[in-house]
Formats: structure tokens, C-alpha cells, sequence
């Protein structure tokens, strides 16, 4: 009798826990289908609200508009160089921090990873970091994108802890018997069973290179080395619509036109971070695991 | 733990007391070199050895790149004068002017500079990074000597308070020039429903009502807007019906040499009473404070607002005739004014010339060109027979490719010269603000001209210490008025909060301002 | 230096050669900015430099504390930091939890890599979302409202509707990413506790509470910490892009404030005041949190 109620008891709380799965998945998925459906219909019967869940009058006119844009293709090139390039040299100098730091026999380690974790609360400031971007002379170049976001210390947190608790020291000490050099034994052992927290890097720096625009608001002049964020705001929050090539149409129109290519800029500029995440999830679920949670 | 902090703290010191150690002592700017061969006092080229100079400013969204600008590229011809251009989009042109002047790596000129008084005072005569110009002006620009003596007025205004000269403006002296937003309404609509054009504030009122009712444009839909404003800093636009003028782009009236802001005055207060009653009855374009302008364009050229208030048809060109212009209107105290007067001066920073520039001469008169007739009309309209020609009056008419072309007149234009956007250093005169300004347009102002106040000023020059108690209240002071001007229109506060807004605007400081004002005023 | 220490330190310099390059740029870009924060306490003048502008003493961050808003945009930077952190906080952990419970492991993975998408978008995309739905014509918080009878509103437009639009939609955007961490963390909880429970009578409910959460509490100790740190530094970025005239009386904080008067209006001496307030706030906040949390727990971040 008392077995059954049990039963019956954990049954509920299943399916109160299922029903709470539901909800939260609508609320997370509606959004972005909506997104995606608004983009491929016809901007009229958005504008009038008739779209609710699925496309209505399908076209492909917005997207025609999107991709005829020289701004965005060239924005999307530049993020793109911005985000390869970066993120190759945030992996490289992260780990070359981390892994140093994760070594419990290095000496003056609690030293300086406190001098470096210290900067996470206390910074310079705008213009100080401008003048210094100036002063260096990478000011309006790739550079000037890249070189000041070099290392993310939040990131070096979850990697030397990754190292910390996944690398144990007797491997170091085994190693260090076979003559090999601690930069050998970074290569040859450690790497090679880090591969999760080096996914985790590439997709936290990468997503961040993809959807930075501050840096580039401020450093840069020259547009043709504008980021697609930038691109971006000017279209979807400035309403520079105008240079989308829609003068040939009557303005009533124009507006609508306006207000129909925003969903598809949407899509367009999200969808390369989306298509890389299921490919870089498994590893990454593990190493945020791993790296994040202390001791 | 202890000892990590000390060592954390020793490295900083050591990198505070290295990084101090490497600053390079500021060095002094040296006085421009004298060396330019072959400088022409008058005429062209200017120089008979090419001379670069490098140049920074802001690009509208319409302008080509600064290089491909048709007109640009023949000055250069013309001058001898090679320009780098380092132009930046206007979208983040404050960020990036004022990042270059912290990091002191400056232009030799800065062109369509954007340059507030602040900021001349700052740049010109605390910093100076921007050099005087009043040697050079009288050496070198007669064309522009030439107006400030005949306007005395805009001499005082881009005089600063140390007597000198950091910047040059652009000026407006055509008819159409002294007054900003003029006042258009439906015609088509007011036939219609056999109206005339109001004369009183009530009129206006009411024929407001009718166009909301009684759908004029017949369409069958309540579509029609009674009244546009296009942005909530343009709500004061009504003002000189309530005797509320506009003086130094202002809320102040000045009257016997004494200045006076209005934003606590009962007539302001009835002001913004009666622009809440249009909003409440839904005569105001219910989204005047969003800064929507697509929609208002977009409004615009349906023909949608009955009345409204704009500077050009330029934007409406299309629908420009079902359009006209009427006399101001009559307030309830008797008033009839147009407030938004200019004093021919459009923008008092476009021009500056740099503490690097070593050729100061040679910009000078590179710039004075545009003060001319014939360069405001070379300017503005480029070269006769490829870009313009004269029509049977002898006014000038771009060609049809320019006026048709289908990316949109604005777009081509922009390839041409840095007319789209304005706030370029040059004179704008009756003969050549036809760029922008049709006949009608023309029209419409020589009607409200009369209306105009006797005496337009100019916001007077600070000193350094003035400038820098002014940036302090006015940054609170706009904020606060914009917020409590809207919240009063759109009814979000009740006028019992009248005397509230009113104390709020004496604790962070009107007297003080006016004083401010008062003082650099009587320095004139 | 003992001998024993500069033979630990001869052992590893390969390792100090590989840290020279990373530390040099934490000395370039993070340290010598750190030296131009004196301009606060300068009346900074670009042709003179940093080092030799005069001394303005405290006369910026007088004229801060003077301001008229400076109790408007202190409250606003506190309550939007509050508000975020009361509801931002928690509800990872809440699905985390939940997650946890599900049996299907089909709707699990589901809802988690659902739940991850919205964090690979950008801000300017999240805003611009944000703007879309708003719309009083044809968005769908206000189809979706207007169903309960509720009049259309420009929402964002709306200063009182800023601060909960700001928080709902970072929290629809991190919460399924926040939630990775507690997730790992629960899968670390020894899996013989449960069964105890179990034999004891446990409801499940009573499971959560008294294994899972206890399970959890350490590594909820250190991210509130972490996140303590920082309170007064909400998302910059999202919040400059949300803004726009109307909201302005809520939606001006501190770090908006600096950009728009330092970087937009020039007034380096002025912001950089500001900013140097802001810093040394979220520095006390850090130490306090953490020395609560030690004072109660042995948990600490240092």
C-alpha cells in the first residue's frame, strides 16, 4: 500500500517536472522560430501581425535584399578574419598562461595568478586603454580588434582549473623522470587529453569575437574594416535602412521593406555561431564541467 | 597569502613607478614653420607647388567617400592643394573626435568638424590644439573678412571669450536661411472642407479637429495626422505664438540686453498646456518624441500630416503642391512670432586648423574660397555644364541626371559635393540655397519673414572656467527639461507638478546658467 | 633568496619563458591603463600629456556627487544589479535542478541544448529582438498581452518597463548556458546519498532539498562572490543599445553615464572620476561578499 502511493507520488512529480521542461522550452524556442518564420514571410502580413508561429506568403525577397548588401558581405568577411585569427591567438596565449600557473610546483604561482586575476576588478578605463591602443600605434588596424582582448581572464580561470584537477601531478613527476621538458610534457601529454577545455576556449572567444561591436565603435576609422556587429546595429537599431538599396520603391513600401529585412539580417548574422555549436557541444558540456566547478 | 599580496602589490608599484618613468615629458608644439614655396596671395592655384594636407570629419550617410567627391577633386585641380582625407561616418563621429583629441594625434585641418562652443574652448583655448585664426583671416580670407564686416553679429559670435578666433563656421545669409522650420499645411485638405488656413491658436485647434474627423484625404481610413513635429527637440516650435523665442538656439528671450529663460514662465506653462491638449485629443503625431524618422518620412511623402513644420520640401518634394505655407499664428496673449529665427550662422565649428598643421596659410585660403559667391555657387552646385546649367533666369539647375537618378537625388548629390547633411564651412546665399530650397520653399519664408524677432543671437563665448561650470549644469538641466517637457505633453505628469519641476530647475542651477549667460553676454 | 627557491625556479623556466608573453601583455594592456587613471585627479589637458596636466584635486568627483542625477543613476545602476542578481541568480540554478530530475533523457538533452541557443546570439540581435516585439502595431508582447486584455504599450519606450525587460531577456538568453556549471556540479554528488534517501522515505521533493542543494551550495558560494565582484557592472553594451530618450530616467547607469560624457562629450578628467568611484564600489563589494561568505561558510574566493 505504502509502496504504491510512492509510487503514485514520484509519478506526479515526473510529470510536474516534465510539463516545467515543456514550458521552459516553448518560452526559449518561440522567439527564435518566430524570428525564422518572420524572416521568410511577406513583410506585410508581419507588419499586420498575421504571423504567428509559421511563414505566411512565403518570399525570398528580404534575403535578396540582405545578401545584395556590400556592407554585410564585407562585415561578415571581417568578423570572420576577426574571429579566426583572434581566437587562434586567445587558445595559444591562455594556455600558455594556464598552464604555467595550474603547476602546483611552480614557484610564485599564488603571486601571479592574484596579479592577473586582480585586473578582473580593476582596470584602467576607456580612455587610458585608448590612449594606450594609440600609443602603440595599432589603433584603426585588425589589431586594435584583436590584441586588446588577447586573454579574457575569466576564460584562464576555467582553464588553469581545468589543468589543476584533470592533470594529475604525478604525471608531471613521471615525466620530469623521463628527462622530458616541461614544454615537452605540455605538448605531448597534457594537450593531447585537453581537448575539451580547448573546446570550450575556441567556442567562448570565438562567440565573443563574432558578437563584439564596442571594440570596433572605438578603435576603428576606416570602415572597410567594420565588423558585421557594426553593420548590424546601423541596420537592425540606427534604421540606416535607406542604403539598402530600396529607393526604387515607394516609401510606404520602403518602411515595410525596412522592417521585413530586419528578421533576416537576424538569421543571417546568427546562423554561422549556431551551426558551430552542435559540433563543438559534446566536447564542451565536458569541459565546462571540469573547468568551472572548483576543487 | 599575505606574502602573495605584498609581491602583488611590489609589482604594481614597480610597473606605476616604470610606466611614470617612460612617459615622454609632453613636448612643447612647435610653432609652425613658415616654409610654404610658392604661396599665391589671391587666385588660383593656390600653391604652385602641390601642398598635402591631412583633413578629418564627419561623412553623412549620403556622401560618397570624401577622394570620390566630383567637386573635391576639382578643387584640387584648381588649388594645388592636395587633401588626405581621414573622414569618419557621422554614426560615431563624437566618439572618435573626441578620442582624437585625448590622444593628441591630430589632423592638419578638420572639415565638416562638428565642433561645439565647448569644445572650441576646450581645444582652442585651454588645450590649443586648434591655433587662432584672426592673423591668418586677415591675411588670407578676404571673402570671409568681407561678411564679417558686413554682419557684425557673426563676428561676435565665433569670437571667443579670449578675443580669438578657433574656428570657422558655415553660414546662411539667403532668405529662406533665416528661419529653420517653416510652417506648411494641407491645402488639398483645407479646400475640402472649406477651411482656411488658421490665424489664432483656436483656429489652428480646430481645423486640427476637422482634418482628424472628416478624413480629407478621402481615402476612407483615419490615417491622416493633423499635426506633425518631427522630433522632440523641435516642440518649442510654436513657442513665439505664446511669445517664447528661440534666441541662442535656445528657450530665452532676450529683452533690453538682459537674458531670460522661459522654461519656468507661466506662458511656457500655458505653452505646454495647449500642446497636451493636442496630444490628448490626438491631433499631435502620437509618436513625435521616438525619433522615428522613417516613419516621419515615410508619413511625409503619403501626404499624411495635415499641418507640419519642416525647413525644405526638399523630403516631399513629390506631394510639395498639394502644400502651403501661412502667416504665423495668433497666441492667446495676443503674440505672433516665429520663433525658430537663425542668425546666419548654421554651425559655429565646421572648420579648424590644427597646432600641427605646417601650412596654416595654405588652408586658409583653401577654406576662404567657399565664403565667395562664385564658390558658394561652385560648392554647392560644382561645374556648369557637367553638373548644373543656367536655366532662362540665370539660376542655376542641376542637369536631369542628377535630379533623376534612381538611386535618389540625395545619393547623387552626395557624389558630387557635401551638400546631404550640411555643416560644411562655406556661405549659403539667395542664389545659391536653391540646391535644397525649392520655389515654393522660397515662397513660404518670404511670407513668414516678417514675423521674424527684430535681433537673432548667437550663444555668447565662454571662458575656459565658465565653459566648465556651464558643461556641468546644462548636462543635468537638458536632460531634466527634455524629460519633464515630454512627460507634461504626453500627460504622464499632471501640471500640479508645475511648481516641483520648477524648484527642481532652480536646484540644479537656471539662476546660475542665466548668470553665466548674463556675464558672457555683457562681454559682447 | 634561499638556494632551494632559486633551484625550484632554475627547474621551471621554460615554464616562466612561457608565462614572459602573457604577463607582458597583462602589463601592457591591463597595468599601464591603471596609470592613466590619475587623470581624475587632473584637469587633463591632451597637449600636455597625463604627467603634466595640473592637479585638479577632487573637483570631478565633487562635481559627480553635486550632479542632479547622481542619486537617479546610483539607484539605477544598484536596483538594475539587484534586480538582475535576485532573478538572474537563482533561476539556472532552478532549472539546473530541474534538468536533473528529468528521466527521459530524450527531453533532456533537448531542454538543455535548447536552452543553450540564445547565448550564442549577439546583443545587437538580442536589442533589435527586443525593439521587433515591442512594436505597439504588430509585436508579439503585445499580441501575447493583448490576449489578457492588456492595452498595447511601446515597451520599450516605457521607462518603467525597462529594468524587467532587461532582466527577462538576459535571462532567457543565459540561463540555459549558467546552468551548465550546477548541472556538472550535480553529477558530482555521490550517488549513494540519493539511495539512502530513498531507503529513508525521501519524496523526491525532500531529495532536492536536503542532498542536491547542499550538493550545490559551494559552488553556488563562489559564482555569487564572482558575481558580487562585479555588480555594479551590468551588461554595458546592452544596456547603451536598449536605451533611447524615453527610457533614459531608468536606464541611465554609471558605466553609460562615462561613456557618454568621456568618450562622446570629451570630458576626460570627469568620467574617468566616475569611473574610478564605480571601481572602487565594485572592489568594496568584493571584499565584503567575500568576507560574508567566509564568515559563514569556509568558502572563499582567495
Amino acid at each position: 500500500m505504502a509502496r504504491r502511493s510512492f509510487t503514485t507520488d514520484d509519478q506526479v512529480f515526473n510529470s510536474v517536472v516534465n510539463v516545467f521542461s515543456i514550458i521552459t522550452i516553448l518560452i526559449v524556442l518561440y522567439p527564435l522560430v518566430f524570428v525564422l518564420s518572420a524572416s521568410f514571410s511577406d513583410p506585410d502580413l508581419v507588419l499586420k501581425g498575421e504571423v504567428l508561429l509559421l511563414p505566411k506568403g512565403i518570399t525570398l525577397e528580404p534575403y535578396r535584399m540582405v545578401l545584395q548588401n556590400e556592407k554585410i558581405w564585407l562585415g561578415y568577411r571581417n568578423t570572420i578574419v576577426y574571429t579566426l585569427l583572434g581566437t587562434a591567438i586567445n587558445l595559444v596565449m591562455t594556455i600558455m598562461l594556464a598552464y604555467p600557473l595550474s603547476r602546483k610546483d611552480m614557484p610564485f604561482r599564488r603571486a601571479i595568478t592574484l596579479f592577473v586575476v586582480f585586473t578582473m576588478y580593476f582596470n584602467g578605463g576607456m580612455i587610458p586603454t585608448y590612449l594606450l591602443v594609440r600609443d602603440i600605434g595599432i589603433y584603426d588596424s585588425i589589431w586594435a580588434i584583436i590584441l586588446p582582448v588577447a586573454i579574457t581572464t575569466y576564460n584562464f580561470i576555467i582553464a588553469k582549473t581545468f589543468f589543476e584537477n584533470s592533470i594529475p601531478h604525478e604525471m608531471y613527476e613521471s615525466a620530469m623522470i623521463d628527462g622530458s621538458s616541461n614544454i615537452r610534457t605540455l605538448i605531448s601529454i597534457v594537450l593531447p587529453v585537453s581537448s575539451s577545455i580547448i573546446a570550450v576556449l575556441i567556442l567562448f572567444y570565438s562567440v565573443s569575437h563574432w558578437n563584439s561591436y564596442f571594440s570596433a565603435l572605438i578603435y576603428l576609422r576606416d570602415e572597410t574594416l567594420f565588423p558585421l556587429q557594426i553593420v548590424l546595429r546601423d541596420i537592425l537599431l540606427l534604421g540606416q535602412t535607406e542604403q539598402m538599396g530600396t529607393n526604387e520603391v515607394g516609401m510606404g513600401d520602403k518602411i515595410k521593406m525596412a522592417e521585413g529585412i530586419k528578421y533576416s539580417v537576424i538569421v543571417v548574422s546568427s546562423l554561422p555561431v549556431l551551426i558551430l555549436y552542435p559540433f563543438v557541444q559534446k566536447h564542451f558540456v565536458k569541459g565546462v564541467m571540469i573547468g568551472a566547478v572548483k576543487g | 597569502m599575505k606574502r602573495s599580496v605584498l609581491v602583488v602589490f611590489m609589482l604594481v608599484a614597480l610597473l606605476f613607478s616604470l610606466s611614470a618613468a617612460g612617459n615622454k615629458e609632453a613636448v612643447a608644439p612647435a610653432a609652425p614653420a613658415k616654409s610654404v614655396l610658392g604661396l599665391n596671395a589671391t587666385g588660383f592655384p593656390i600653391v604652385t607647388q602641390p601642398v598635402s594636407l591631412t583633413v578629418f570629419g564627419a561623412r553623412d550617410q549620403n556622401q560618397a567617400e570624401w577622394k570620390n567627391v566630383r567637386m573635391l577633386q576639382e578643387y584640387e585641380k584648381r588649388s594645388n592643394v592636395q587633401m588626405v582625407y581621414q573622414e569618419v561616418p557621422s554614426q560615431g563621429y563624437d566618439e572618435k573626435k573626441s578620442l582624437l583629441f585625448a590622444s593628441n594625434d591630430l589632423p592638419d585641418v578638420f572639415v565638416r568638424a562638428q565642433l561645439s562652443k565647448v569644445e572650441i574652448a576646450k581645444y582652442g583655448m585651454e588645450s590649443g590644439q586648434l591655433i587662432p585664426l584672426n592673423d591668418l583671416l586677415a591675411k588670407y580670407a578676404p571673402n570671409f573678412m568681407a561678411i564679417m564686416a558686413k554682419y557684425p553679429t557673426i563676428k561676435a559670435s565665433i569670437t571667443s571669450a579670449d578675443g580669438n578666433i578657433y574656428a570657422l563656421p558655415e553660414l546662411d545669409l539667403s532668405n529662406t536661411g533665416r528661419m529653420g522650420f517653416k510652417q506648411w499645411i494641407n491645402k488639398e485638405w483645407l479646400a475640402k472642407l472649406q477651411l482656411k488656413a488658421p490665424t489664432t491658436t483656436d483656429e489652428l485647434v480646430t481645423v486640427l479637429r476637422a482634418f482628424r474627423d472628416n478624413d480629407p484625404n478621402g481615402n476612407g481610413l483615419k490615417d491622416e495626422i493633423p499635426l506633425g513635429i518631427r522630433e522632440a527637440s523641435s516642440i518649442y516650435v510654436l513657442g513665439g505664438a505664446f511669445g517664447l523665442q528661440n534666441q541662442m538656439k535656445d528657450t530665452i528671450n532676450i529683452v533690453d540686453g538682459k537674458i531670460h529663460f522661459w522654461l519656468k514662465d507661466d506662458k511656457f506653462k500655458s505653452y505646454l498646456q495647449f500642446l497636451n491638449q493636442l496630444y490628448e485629443e490626438k491631433l499631435l503625431w502620437k509618436d513625435y518624441y521616438k525619433r522615428d524618422l522613417p516613419s516621419w518620412r515615410s508619413n511625409l511623402s503619403n501626404a499624411l500630416f495635415g499641418a507640419f513644420y519642416m525647413p525644405y520640401s526638399d523630403v516631399f518634394l513629390k506631394v510639395e503642391n498639394q502644400f502651403t505655407g501661412y502667416t504665423p499664428i495668433v497666441g492667446p496673449y495676443g503674440d505672433q512670432l516665429w520663433s525658430d529665427a537663425n542668425s546666419g550662422v548654421l554651425a559655429v565649428g565646421a572648420f579648424a586648423i590644427s597646432n600641427i598643421c605646417k601650412n596654416p596659410e595654405v588652408a586658409m585660403r583653401w577654406v576662404d574660397y567657399f565664403y565667395s559667391e562664385e564658390g558658394s555657387l561652385f560648392f554647392r552646385y560644382g561645374i556648369e555644364g557637367e553638373t548644373y546649367k543656367l536655366n532662362e533666369q540665370g539660376n542655376p539647375v542641376f542637369m536631369d541626371s542628377i535630379l533623376k537618378d534612381p538611386k535618389g537625388f540625395m545619393t547623387a548629390l552626395g557624389q558630387i559635393n557635401l551638400v546631404p547633411g550640411g555643416g560644411f564651412p562655406q556661405v549659403i546665399t539667395n542664389d545659391t540655397d536653391g540646391v535644397v530650397a525649392s520655389a515654393l520653399t522660397k515662397e513660404v519664408s518670404a511670407m513668414m519673414v516678417p514675423y521674424l524677432p527684430e535681433k537673432v543671437y548667437l550663444q555668447p563665448s565662454f571662458t575656459q572656467e565658465e565653459s566648465e561650470q556651464y558643461v556641468a549644469i546644462v548636462q543635468d538641466m537638458y536632460k531634466y527639461r527634455d524629460e519633464a517637457v515630454t512627460k507634461f505633453i504626453l500627460g504622464e505628469w499632471d501640471f500640479n507638478k508645475w511648481d516641483e519641476y520648477r524648484a527642481t530647475l532652480d536646484k540644479i542651477g537656471l539662476p546660475k546658467l542665466e548668470k553665466l549667460y548674463q556675464q558672457a553676454f555683457d562681454r559682447l | 633568496m634561499s638556494k632551494r627557491t632559486l633551484k625550484r625556479i632554475y627547474g621551471k623556466l621554460d615554464l616562466f619563458l612561457l608565462l614572459l608573453i602573457p604577463l607582458a601583455w597583462y602589463v601592457v594592456f591591463k597595468y599601464i591603463p591603471m596609470y592613466g587613471l590619475q587623470i581624475a585627479f587632473r584637469r587633463f589637458n591632451p597637449s600636455l600629456g597625463i604627467a603634466a596636466s595640473p592637479w585638479a584635486g577632487m573637483r570631478y568627483f565633487n562635481q559627480f556627487f553635486d550632479s542632479y542625477y547622481f542619486w537617479e543613476i546610483i539607484y539605477n545602476t544598484i536596483s538594475l544589479s539587484i534586480y538582475q542578481l535576485v532573478i538572474g541568480f537563482p533561476i539556472p540554478i532552478v532549472l539546473a535542478l530541474l534538468i536533473n530530475e528529468i528521466q527521459s533523457k530524450h527531453l533532456k538533452k533537448t531542454i538543455q541544448n535548447i536552452t543553450y541557443i540564445p547565448h550564442f546570439l549577439s546583443v545587437v540581435v538580442v536589442v533589435s529582438m527586443l525593439n521587433l516585439f515591442s512594436n505597439v502595431d504588430y509585436g508579439i508582447f503585445n499580441r501575447f498581452f493583448g490576449l489578457f486584455g492588456a492595452p498595447a504599450v511601446d515597451y520599450m519606450a516605457k521607462a518603467q518597463y525597462f529594468q524587467t525587460l532587461f532582466v527577462s531577456s538576459t535571462v532567457w538568453q543565459s540561463m540555459g548556458f549558467n546552468s551548465i556549471i550546477y548541472i556538472a556540479a550535480l553529477t558530482a554528488i555521490d550517488s549513494t546519498l540519493y539511495e539512502a534517501a530513498t531507503i529513508d522515505g525521501c519524496s523526491r521533493f525532500q531529495k532536492i532539498l536536503h542532498i542536491s542543494l547542499p550538493g550545490l551550495l559551494p559552488t553556488i558560494l563562489i559564482l555569487f562572490i564572482m558575481r558580487m565582484g562585479s555588480l555594479m557592472e551590468i551588461g554595458f553594451e546592452k544596456v547603451l543599445l536598449m536605451q533611447n530618450p524615453i527610457n533614459m530616467s531608468s536606464s541611465e547607469i554609471i558605466s553609460t553615464f562615462i561613456y557618454k560624457n568621456g568618450i562622446q562629450k570629451g570630458q576626460f578628467s570627469y568620467s574617468a572620476a566616475v569611473g574610478f568611484f564605480n571601481s572602487i564600489i565594485n572592489f568594496g563589494l568584493l571584499v565584503i561578499s567575500n568576507s560574508l561568505v567566509k564568515k559563514f561558510t569556509k568558502t572563499s574566493l582567495w
